[in-house]
């Protein structure tokens, strides 16, 4: 019986050797050890958690995946839309961030709703706004198909689907979504140099933003608030929502800045399209409160100079090879009539 | 049971203190039986469901020879809430997860009542909570010293009787009430003999 398991495994790893290239470059020296590696997971669950992302049998009427909303060239994030769209066009609350790097992630979602990659799925799918399904007859629409009888057979060693293994492979594939391919990192392996003009945006980058966009990740992943007028419509208190402290009002968690030219529009309900306007913000917009982080309390004023030097550094954390990469993409392979 | 009556899943029972007639659609919970120094225990945790089928509920345990090490436990603790996706009756697909805010419901109970103020009289209370302040799982105390084999009894008139539907027929969310009801329906379990 044994035998014959591995034996299986054993040939589904030959044939996608050959499909697909490799998914998961090593993680570089710079960077801190991840809190939810995706290392424990194989690469039959990454590609069935792939193709469960892509798939619209996740959503109440198959018109939804979960790339409706997070586009792999995007970051995953959704672009044009500052807040969500779910099926039959209903609208979210909040803005679809991007998916990379989750592995370093304590808590997912905006508010940190989410305390584990594998069961964050649960959200978007059973989300009236979103695709309005729940996790049970998603299991059953997965067991009708033999596809994914085969995936999971490899994936999981049995052909049954149950709602750990659907969850285990969709966060097995979002944990594979690694992003450290910038110029910022072939120059911290020493493989480029920044000009001029980015090495003094980098200091004003650690002079005014690194401690909560923390290099080399560029976040904390902590939650803070980070002056923004209150949205008259939408009323959104953060992880107050979550833990009903009065401490955790009006903070979100911080995103990271990797990527940013793929993923506006920005923050929590993607108010801003454009980078100058976060800059406004943080220069002159800023809205007092008892939970403002202390270090944002007279804004942050640049100069001209400054201000285009931080740009030219942050364009440094732009990573194409990922918003590229065909092992991230539609998984043209598996669906061959849709 | 109700009110020392054994309970019939639509059956109305009066409520004398609240003048109110209640009857109970769903009643759902977790639970577990083990050793106290125990930290992981998934293979111990059972959801309970009550219905027309299944009136008595059957627990079995293969447990360490030191009854005063045990502990009964109502609900999920925080270790099993973040260690991600686990399977069998904490499979999240099996109705006891909350979607908008990860975490185990811990106790369901549903049903109706005429005075009730929601909706249809609609009463809904989905108890849970891992975190902070709000920590939903319960230890039953009983002296469980003696017994190899024991029955018990939850007496759900105890926690209607605390209950005012007129006022909070809503819980869905981990909060001061769910931690004061989650007391409450560990408190209405009774040895019998
Ligand atoms: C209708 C649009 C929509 C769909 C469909 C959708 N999401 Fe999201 N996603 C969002 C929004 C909006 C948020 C932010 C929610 C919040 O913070 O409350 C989000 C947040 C997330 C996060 C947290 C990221 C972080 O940095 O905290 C992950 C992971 C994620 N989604 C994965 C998925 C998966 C997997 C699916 C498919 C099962 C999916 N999403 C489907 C809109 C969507
Ligand atoms: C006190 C912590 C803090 C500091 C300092 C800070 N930020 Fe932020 N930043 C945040 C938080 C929190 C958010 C998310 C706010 C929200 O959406 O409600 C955010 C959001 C952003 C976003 C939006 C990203 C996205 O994907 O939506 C950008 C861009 C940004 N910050 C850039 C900067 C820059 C540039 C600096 C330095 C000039 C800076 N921040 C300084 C906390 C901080």
């Amino acid at each position: 019986m044994n035998v014959r398991m591995v034996f299986i495994s054993m040939v589904s790893a030959c044939l996608l050797g050959f499909a697909y290239p490799k998914q998961r470059p090593e993680i570089p020296e710079y960077f801190p050890e991840p809190k939810h590696s995706s290392e424990q997971y194989s690469d039959m669950q990454i590609e069935l958690g792939r193709m469960l992302f892509y798939d619209p049998i996740l959503s109440r009427d198959s018109t939804l995946s979960c790339s409706s909303c997070h586009s792999s060239y995007n970051a995953f994030a959704h672009t044009d839309h500052s807040l969500s769209h779910g099926i039959e066009d209903r609208i979210g609350t909040r803005n679809a961030p991007p998916l990379f790097n989750l592995e370093w992630q304590e808590k997912l979602m905006w508010d940190g709703a989410a305390n584990h990659p594998e069961v964050q799925p649960v959200a978007p799918i059973s989300n009236a706004l979103e695709m309005d399904e729940n996790l049970e007859h998603v299991v059953l629409k997965l067991s009708r198909q033999d596809i994914y009888k085969n995936m999971f057979a490899s994936a999981f060693g049995s052909e049954e689907v149950t709602g750990q293994r659907v969850l285990k492979a969709i966060a097995a594939f979002q944990l594979s979504l690694r992003s450290f391919g910038s110029k910022y990192d072939l120059v911290k392996s020493g493989e480029a140099i920044f000009t001029a003009q980015e090495n003094s945006g980098y200091s004003v980058f650690l002079k005014h933003c690194n401690t909560c966009h923390r290099e080399p990740l560029f976040s904390t992943f902590e939650f803070a608030n980070n002056g923004l007028p209150v949205d008259a419509d939408l009323k959104d208190a953060g992880r107050m929502r979550i833990t009903l402290e009065k401490s955790d009002s009006l903070l979100f968690k911080i995103p990271s800045l990797r990527n940013l030219k793929y993923t506006a529009p920005y923050m929590h309900d993607g108010r801003f399209r454009k980078m100058s306007e976060v800059l406004d913000h943080y220069k002159s917009g800023i809205v007092k409160s008892v939970t403002l982080a202390k270090e944002l309390e007279s804004g942050i004023t640049l100069s001209d100079v400054e201000r285009t030097d931080l740009m030219a550094f942050l364009s440094t954390l732009n990573d194409s090879s990922f918003v590229f990469n065909p092992a991230f993409q539609f998984p043209k392979t598996h669906f061959v009539n849709p | 049971m109700f009110q020392g009556e054994p309970l019939i899943i639509g059956k109305y029972y009066f409520d004398p203190i609240h003048q109110d007639s209640i009857c109970i659609t769903s009643l759902k919970f977790y639970v577990t039986l083990k050793d106290k120094h125990e930290e992981r225990y998934e293979d111990k945790v059972k959801l309970m469901e009550y219905d027309e089928e299944n009136r008595h509920l059957t627990y079995h345990q293969n447990l360490t020879d030191v009854p005063s090490e045990r502990e009964l436990l109502i609900g999920i603790d925080s270790t099993l809430n973040t260690c991600g996706a686990l399977s069998g009756d904490l499979d999240p697909s099996v109705g006891m997860y909350w979607t908008w805010n990860t975490g185990y419901i811990n106790v369901k109970i549903e049903g109706r009542s005429k005075n009730c103020s929601a909706l249809k009289h609609e009463f809904q209370f989905h108890l849970g909570g891992y975190s902070g302040k709000y920590k939903g799982i319960r230890q039953v105390n009983l002296e469980l010293h003696d017994f190899v084999k024991c029955k018990m009894a939850i007496e759900l008139g105890d926690f209607f009787a605390a209950t005012d539907l007129r006022q909070k027929p809503q819980v869905m969310s981990p909060s001061d009430e769910g931690n004061r009801l989650a007391t409450l329906f560990a408190n209405t379990f009774h040895l019998i003999r």
